[in-house]
């Protein structure tokens, strides 16, 4: 009352605009808690590096992981983290002149360069780099360090004969019995002697590499079109069974996932914040049938339907997300209701009315932004669930299919690898996991800070 | 509250004629039907054993049923069509798959399974279910007796390391999907992987066999009802006829077990219906994962077999459990609470 009076009165003795205390709004105030939460935070961050990643994933595949998400490299099995193949489609070509030059891959000397001569060079190239101390002889512990190289879970290990048939198709073994099998007398690997430890590509891969440098297409290239051979390119999260690079997966997998968890969340959004304000708005008997209608279908179960409806109409995208985001409203419908019902009847609400305010000024200024809070907070815990239904539905084969890839799809394809490729099912449960859990802690940090009375 | 209970029985009879309408409807949009891979001589008499050469309503839109060539199908005795409706005379509205199949339903006959030959789906589902609702009720159990005292704990010790830990850990199992969980278990206490062998893969023949099943299904739920009972001891611990009891002296763990528990339990006993909804859900994977002769694994095969009797079947028995033990809950809720009042639900 002072304070208006001086203000009044004209600009009082030692009074400054500055020290008037501007008001917090709630959200301001809400803001300000949620970035105090470091749990909340720390989701934050990762839920927008992920959906970044997604958003990304052409150029991150062009220029970051050089492999497509469709692209295979058949080896024996799947290879292991940190393992190198040959990107056919996003690669940098090796320069022409030391190493790579035509001369050097040219072995026969006939000026042409075959896809055999291809891969015997990739052969060299990887023997290079697992050859750590460059002597050009593969000691036993550079073998087993050598990414393509697996430990060997047979209890009982053949003689050298049988291993000699048996490695034609298994990957090579790191046990020292088996080295010596393949190793000189000196207890060395030659670059002949290393088999499929050296395996960069094989010769249909090898053909399919120079088709795409072959520019004439007559199988052979010569030094006018030679420019350089691709640089093999890690796959820092392995590959799967038929050599597609798991990282590229990966992050194609965010943008399915991520994509069926905005837009199902949406959808829900939508339908439940309708039916909730409409049948808190209304209130009486409509309130009551639409309420009853949410109680019987909270007993149907949901999930079983969907995966009957998608074994039904199975392959659609757009069925995936109007079927997730369907049953997810329930909740929604009933909160924003709660919601609606206990604003309407507030004190500034009717003091609202009481100077005038219009209906959708009441809607607009005063029922929504108070109302959004628990919205807000439902939707963000929302979103993980929506994910998790789309990953068990693909898990189970019902949602994404092949060419594209998801989360549940990858851990789907990874369960029935597990015992030799273990890395896939991990990667993908753990992108999962770690998306669920950011999303998680952001929900709860939302929550405690637009509802102070919860922080403890 | 005889009243509410007849209430409730006539809803859930309501529920479930919904969901056999709807799954009725739904098999038969798929566009195949079971008889399709038969040869194609087959097709016709296949059609008529099952009944499937009729409308499966009374009413529909446009074709009832995809001609056979060279088949007589069933004709109604007098049809309408009104522009793209077609109906079926009433007096011939009992030769309709859906009134044929409610009428074998209303004796408990699940009709035959379209697939497996001579086997009916009571048989098969019947030596399915007994697994599915122990795997069930074993995760439920599980995770009642790990989720509550655990949330207890975390919530009388609230901030301490002993707290934070129990969350976290309790998190965790939030965001770990049981269909990773359970490859992650395999992993590593499977025969036949590189981890410590102690279980048997796949397969149930004995109750070691369900170890894992149950483990992998239980964890999500125990991590949850350890946080819901962790929030209720928090909200109670304020409260002050706690407080009044502490003050007169009583001793902590008889203020525990006579004052905050009863409060507690309310939420997990609420969220315990949902909970076992999505455990059902959560078999299917589970089922697929380790190999279980459960419903789950009928289920999702004869849905992609378009076994019809079969899928509606499993349809019907996972929505009876549901709708049952919501019931139960709700029944269980009065007697914890009495302050609910079901004259007014």
């Amino acid at each position: 009352m002072n304070d208006r009076k001086r203000q009044t009165d004209g600009k009082p003795e030692g009074w400054d605009r500055a020290d008037l205390v501007e008001g917090t709004s709630l959200w301001q105030d809400a803001f300000r808690r949620l970035i105090k939460n470091q749990a909340a935070m720390t989701g934050l961050i990762i839920v927008v590096l992920m959906g970044l990643a997604a958003i990304l994933y052409e150029p991150i595949s062009m220029y970051g992981t050089n492999f497509r998400l469709d692209e295979q490299h058949q080896f024996i099995s799947a290879k292991p983290p940190g393992a190198r193949s040959v990107p056919f489609y996003y690669y940098d070509l090796m320069d022409p002149t030391g190493e790579a030059a035509f001369d050097a891959v040219d072995e026969d000397g006939n000026g042409q360069i075959t896809s055999r001569e291809i891969e015997q060079f990739y052969r060299e190239y990887e023997f290079d780099i697992i050859d750590t101390d460059g002597d050009g002889k593969l000691s036993f512990s550079e073998f087993v360090a050598a990414p393509l190289s697996r430990p060997s879970s047979l209890e009982n290990l053949p003689s050298c004969d049988v291993w000699d048939i048996k490695k034609q198709n298994a990957a090579p073994l790191e046990r020292r019995k088996l080295f010596m099998c393949d190793a000189g007398e000196d207890g060395y690997m030659t670059l002949r002697e290393t088999g499929d430890v050296v395996a960069l590509v094989n010769p249909s891969e090898a053909s399919t590499i120079l088709r795409f440098l072959d520019d004439n297409d007559d199988g052979a290239l010569t030094s006018e079109e030679y420019a350089g051979l691709p640089v093999p390119e890690t796959n820092w999260l392995g590959t799967d069974g038929l050599g597609r690079d798991v990282l590229t997966r990966l992050i194609y997998g965010a943008r399915i996932s991520l994509a069926v968890g905005l837009l199902a969340a949406f959808v829900s959004f939508v339908i439940g914040v309708s039916w909730g304000a409409t049948a808190g708005f209304l209130g009486g008997t409509v309130d009551n049938i639409m309420m009853r209608i949410v109680d019987t279908m909270y007993g149907l179960p949901f999930m079983i339907l969907v995966i009957l409806l998608m074994s039904v109409f199975g392959q659609s995208l757009l069925l995936l997300f109007v079927a997730i985001g369907a049953i997810r409203w329930l909740t929604m419908a009933r909160i924003v209701r709660g919601q609606v019902i206990s604003l309407k009847e507030q004190e500034f609400v009717e003091a609202a009315e009481t100077i005038g305010v219009s209906k959708t000024g009441i809607i607009f200024k005063h029922l929504i932004p108070n109302a959004l809070g628990p919205i807000i907070v439902y939707t963000t815990l929302m979103v993980p669930s929506v994910m998790l239904a789309e990953a068990f539905l693909s898990f189970l084969g019902l949602g994404i299919r092949a060419p594209y890839t998801s989360w549940g799809l990858m851990a789907s394809e990874g369960r029935q690898m597990m015992g030799s490729a273990p890395w896939v099912i991990l990667a993908s449960g753990g992108a999962l996991a770690v998306t669920l859990l950011s999303l998680n802690f952001l929900g709860d940090g939302l929550r405690d800070a637009l509802d102070p009375q919860t922080e403890d | 509250m005889t009243r509410y209970i007849l209430r409730r029985i006539v809803s859930s009879i309501f529920v479930l004629l919904v969901i056999v309408t709807a799954s009725l409807w739904l098999t038969r949009q798929a566009p195949s039907n079971p008889c399709q891979k038969e040869k194609e001589a087959n097709t016709c008499a296949c059609m008529k054993t099952f009944k499937l050469d009729r409308p499966t309503f009374p009413v529909w839109f446009g074709q009832a049923v995809d001609p056979v060539e060279g088949c007589q199908f069933w004709e109604p005795e007098s049809s309408f069509s009104l522009g793209p409706i077609n109906m079926v005379g009433l007096s011939d509205w009992g030769d309709t798959q859906y009134f044929l199949y409610m009428e074998q339903l209303v004796q408990g006959d699940l009709g035959p399974s379209m697939r497996n030959q001579n086997r009916t789906v009571n048989e098969l589902l019947g030596q399915a279910l007994p697994y599915t609702l122990q795997l069930g009720f074993q995760a439920l159990l599980l995770a009642i007796i790990i989720g509550i005292p655990a949330g207890m704990f975390a919530g009388l010790k609230q901030n301490t390391a002993a707290d934070y830990t129990t969350m976290t850990v309790a998190m965790v199992g939030v965001a770990v999907p049981n269909f990773v969980l359970g490859p992650i278990l395999i992993l590593l206490f499977a025969k036949g992987q590189q981890g410590l062998g102690w279980f048997d893969p796949g397969g149930w023949d004995t109750f070691k066999d369900s170890i894992l099943p149950t483990i992998t299904l239980a964890l999500y739920y125990a991590a949850y009802i350890a946080r819901l009972t962790r929030g209720g001891i928090l909200e109670m611990v304020r409260k002050d006829f706690v407080r009044t009891a502490r003050a007169k002296g009583l001793k902590e763990s008889t203020v525990v077990t006579r004052h905050t528990l009863k409060g507690t339990i309310l939420p997990v006993v609420s969220y315990l219906g949902p909970a076992f909804a999505a455990m059902l859900t959560g078999s299917v994977v589970v089922e697929q994962i380790f190999n279980l002769p459960g419903i789950g694994t009928y289920f999702v095969e004869s849905a992609l077999n378009r076994d019809y009797n079969m899928v509606i079947g499993a349809v019907i028995i996972y929505s009876s459990l549901l709708v049952a033990l919501n019931f139960v809950v709700d029944i269980a809720y009065t007697m914890i609470d009495p302050r609910v009042d079901y004259e007014d639900r």
